[in-house]
């Protein structure tokens, strides 16, 4: 394994916890679902807030056209999007930390510093997105650095992330970090795939939020507002399109700085292959839908093109996580983990998921109509 | 030493958890308490002539309350999450694998709790007046009982009732025997915070005259519940192990002598804090226009300090354990602290430390970093330079060994070699009482043998005073 050739250790010396006495509430398959549920729409609200800020950033800095509406349209929406963006990251690591705990608690402590540095970290990217909204009128010389700061941080926090996953997956490599730094004040810099793997997360943005503004374009164009539909359209589409080059290229670049023998495995014709064969084809699809969205502003188009590209999304996180069982394979087997099934809450969990969603659309769709009918007025 | 432990020098781990942990206590308090505050502030504004006024200020309530609770509130949530990870790996593994049906039912009633939020207050000026009070109710309702679910798992851990590592009781640990008083107390205290959060934006008000009805009618919130708390409080007293009281009533030796009373310290911040509030409350009840934005600011500093104190005094009546007859708080597992298993080499056992020469310094180190450090420091919180700048070598070597008598630390993992490692390396802490640890052994060895001299020497002195005693009987019974 040419990532880790500076430092070889035997399996017997690496330092890997043990599994969890208790064993599993569920079957391993049946948390990795929920795993990636709840990741895909973490990755979707991380998409559309920061992919908004970053757009909305440009729209300002370039004086677009329609750059008023639309950071507008940003400023409103972003808050919101951070908020889920948090709240969905939630369920992904909790399954998380059932399924890999003994890794990734062991990667967390080894990065302490930058781990714990998030929290402060998150609550400034977010308090920024609510200043620069709520200031929008009082302190308008703050927008820009307001905005700019909360970006970056966004950027520092996912980077934050990708060291801890990465480091997670190659045990070979804890025990030199945390000798070396106790409290924790580590990064996994020497991991090759850090970079691709963390670009790669950071194109998407652009993608996902791209597609929104075609679809906030075509809504406009609905209401009989053709100049500014024009222009969300038009900044949408380019910014689609800047994402899916980016996400080519880093993604070549991932599969580049991959272990030889992991990144084989994608061709290889195993479940990578079926998970990265499903995520180009969605991808392409969704990339047509996008196309034909923006030119037609068509909103159902666009909405489809968004659905799509969830799915692709969800596509490549089943690829992250068998690339991610692949590395750990020396170490670790699903099979072998203990099943202690907690079938009566998991039940209840069930419940209250499909009585939650009910009752969250039936609100939703009420406070909608009143919206939209004010609006109408 | 299953995971790594991480070292935060000056503060400790513990410590980081504490200071997000009674942010985020405070803050969810208010998010569920405020709930209940918009709920019934949307009857009370519907029955008052100047109802749109009341409403008006209640829009800059709910704005406050939105936007200090999402980001504050959720985010310190998910950073206790991230602390006590990184500072009890094992336990929250065991809480995770454990409740993790539980969590996700929480994460479910959060993820409505946040969405009724924003329906509520993005569709103030488009939802009919019934609606809204629907909103705001279905929020406090559904806030309320993610607290429901947290209260659970918290209360596991100081009383986990007929659970045990090795029936998986469920039911008996989430229904234990802390849950009902810790519920009711945390209902309580959730009230006061709200009452005292609309104090503080009351406090801005420039109209006097709506200033003084607010400030009145939040006031009704913080006094009866002030007056709950401590009735709760007993209640929840009676569920208390009795260790926990022990350690209340007697205190403990702690590592330098004397008593460790911080305990009954915190038990009393929390209680005058609460008593403070409420005499304040009354205080400004009366003369509620005269009410300052630092006085409110004031009180709910006040509440902060309530809270550090009952948080801490919940974390302390749990010492030496983490989750009580289970795992202690150095995530040594119960069953694993048997005399022969605590008897072996303690590098045995662990996975995290590097190569070290026996009885030399980094010995010492890695075994404080592994063993100590999760709620010890060396120079800071919790000390140990501090606490053991009494001892000798001697002395603490053997305080080592009976660690766990003090009633609040977790038996001692290591042999000899281990203790006297350890004990070279705190002692090295002040550079004038430096002393390597192979020297630490020896003294500690000869004052051993010198202490177990006497008791071999017994019956050979004894015989000769018996031989002396008989030969002056015989010398008594010749003069006859």
């Amino acid at each position: 394994m040419m990532a880790l050739d500076w430092l070889v250790l035997s399996a017997e010396a690496l330092p890997i916890p043990s599994p969890d006495p208790l064993g599993l509430a569920a079957p391993p398959v049946l948390l990795q679902a929920l795993a990636y549920l709840t990741f895909t729409l973490h990755i979707l609200a991380v998409d559309f807030t920061l992919g908004g800020v970053l757009l909305s950033l440009w729209a300002r800095w370039r004086k677009l056209p329609g750059h008023a509406s639309m950071t507008r349209f940003w400023r409103l929406s972003t808050p919101l999007g951070f908020s889920y963006l948090v709240t969905f990251g939630v369920p992904p690591l909790l399954f998380l930390q059932v399924i890999y705990g003994q890794f990734i608690y062991s990667s967390s402590v080894i990065l302490g510093a930058m781990w714990i540095a998030t929290v402060p970290m998150l609550i400034f990217a977010y308090g920024a997105l609510y200043l620069h909204k709520l200031s929008h009128e009082a302190r308008p010389r703050w927008q820009l650095p307001v905005l700019l700061s909360s970006a970056i941080v966004m950027l520092l926090v996912g980077f934050v992330l990708v060291n801890n996953i990465t480091l997670s997956m190659v045990p070979e490599r804890w025990a030199a970090l945390y000798h070396a730094s106790p409290g924790g004040v580590s990064s996994n810099l020497g991991e090759p795939t850090l970079f691709p793997r963390y670009l790669l997360f950071m194109s998407a943005p652009f993608v996902i939020a791209g597609m929104v503004m075609v679809m906030v374009g075509a809504v406009l164009k609905r209401w009989k507002e053709t100049e500014k539909a024009r222009q969300f359209s038009s900044l949408g589409w380019s910014s689609m399109v800047l994402g899916r080059f980016l996400l080519v290229l880093t993604g070549a670049l991932l599969l580049w700085s991959l272990p030889p023998e992991i990144a084989a495995k994608v061709s290889a014709g195993g479940m990578e292959t079926l998970f990265f064969a499903l995520g180009l084809l969605l991808a392409m699809v969704s990339t047509g839908l996008v196309f034909q969205a923006s030119r037609l502003a068509r909103l159902d188009l666009s909405i489809a093109a968004l659905v799509v590209a969830s799915l692709e999304a969800a596509a490549f996180i089943m690829l992250r996580d068998q690339v991610r069982l692949d590395y750990l394979a020396p170490h670790f087997q699903l099979n072998e983990l203990t099943v202690n099934a907690q079938w009566g809450l998991f039940g209840l969990f069930a419940v209250s998921l499909v009585v939650g969603l009910v009752f969250l659309i039936l609100v939703t769709i009420r406070v909608a109509r009143g919206l939209l009918a004010a609006r109408a007025q | 030493m299953n995971y790594p432990v991480w070292n935060v020098p000056g503060i400790g781990a513990g410590l980081v958890v504490a200071i997000i942990a009674t942010i985020h206590v405070l803050i969810s308090h208010f998010a569920i308490g405020g709930g209940a505050f918009l709920a019934v502030a949307e009857f009370w504004s519907d029955r008052q002539a100047d109802g749109e006024r009341i409403r008006a200020w209640l829009h800059k309530f709910a704005t406050f309350f939105l936007v200090f609770t999402t980001v504050f509130g959720a985010v310190t949530g998910v950073g206790i999450w991230f602390s006590i990870q990184l500072a009890s790996p094992e336990a929250t593994s065991l809480l995770i694998h454990q409740f993790v049906f539980a969590w996700a039912t929480e994460w479910i009633v959060f993820l409505a709790e946040l969405s009724v939020l924003y329906l509520y207050y993005y569709g103030w000026k488009t939802n009919s007046r019934s609606f809204q009070r629907f909103l705001a109710a279905a929020y406090f309702v559904i806030a309320w009982f993610s607290l429901f679910v947290i209260n659970g798992i918290l209360t596991f851990m100081l009383t986990p009732g007929s659970w045990t590592l090795q029936n998986h009781d469920i039911a008996g640990a989430f229904f234990n025997p802390g849950f009902w008083p810790a519920l009711f107390i945390r209902t309580a205290v959730m009230m006061l915070i709200a009452g005292l959060g609309a104090m503080l934006v009351a406090s801005r008000l420039h109209d006097d005259a709506l200033k003084a009805r607010i400030v009145s009618f939040s006031a009704k919130w913080v006094i009866p519940a002030a007056l709950l708390v401590p009735l709760f409080g007993y209640w929840y007293w009676s569920t208390l192990p009795g260790s926990s009281i022990d350690l209340f009533q007697s205190g403990a030796t702690g590592v330098g002598g004397g008593k460790m009373a911080s305990i009954n310290r915190f038990f009393w911040l929390s209680v005058i804090s609460g008593g403070l509030i409420m005499v304040s409350t009354m205080v400004i009840a009366l003369r509620p226009k005269a009410l300052h934005t630092s006085a409110a600011v004031a009180l709910m500093l006040l509440a902060l300090f309530g809270v550090v104190g009952a948080e801490f005094f919940r974390e302390m009546a749990r010492k030496p354990y983490v989750i009580k007859d289970t795992l202690y708080s150095n995530a040594l597992w119960v069953h694993d602290a048997t005399p022969e298993q605590l008897a072996q080499p303690y590098f045995s056992a662990s996975r995290w430390e590097p190569e070290t020469q026996p009885l030399s310094l980094e010995h010492g180190e890695w075994v404080y970093r592994l063993q100590c450090a999760t709620c010890h420091t060396l120079n800071g919180y919790r000390g140990l330079k501090g606490y053991t700048a009494q001892w000798t070598p001697v002395s603490g070597v053997r305080f080592l060994e009976t660690l766990e008598a003090q009633g609040v630390m977790p038996p001692f993992q290591g042999n000899v070699d281990d203790r006297a490692a350890l004990t070279s390396f705190l002692l090295s802490l002040d550079p004038e009482r430096a002393i390597a640890g192979s020297d630490v052994k020896i003294l500690y060895e000869q004052a051993q043998e010198a202490q177990q001299a006497p008791q071999a020497a017994l019956p050979f002195v004894g015989s000769l005073l018996l031989a002396a005693e008989r030969g002056a009987q015989g010398a008594k019974e010749g003069l006859r």
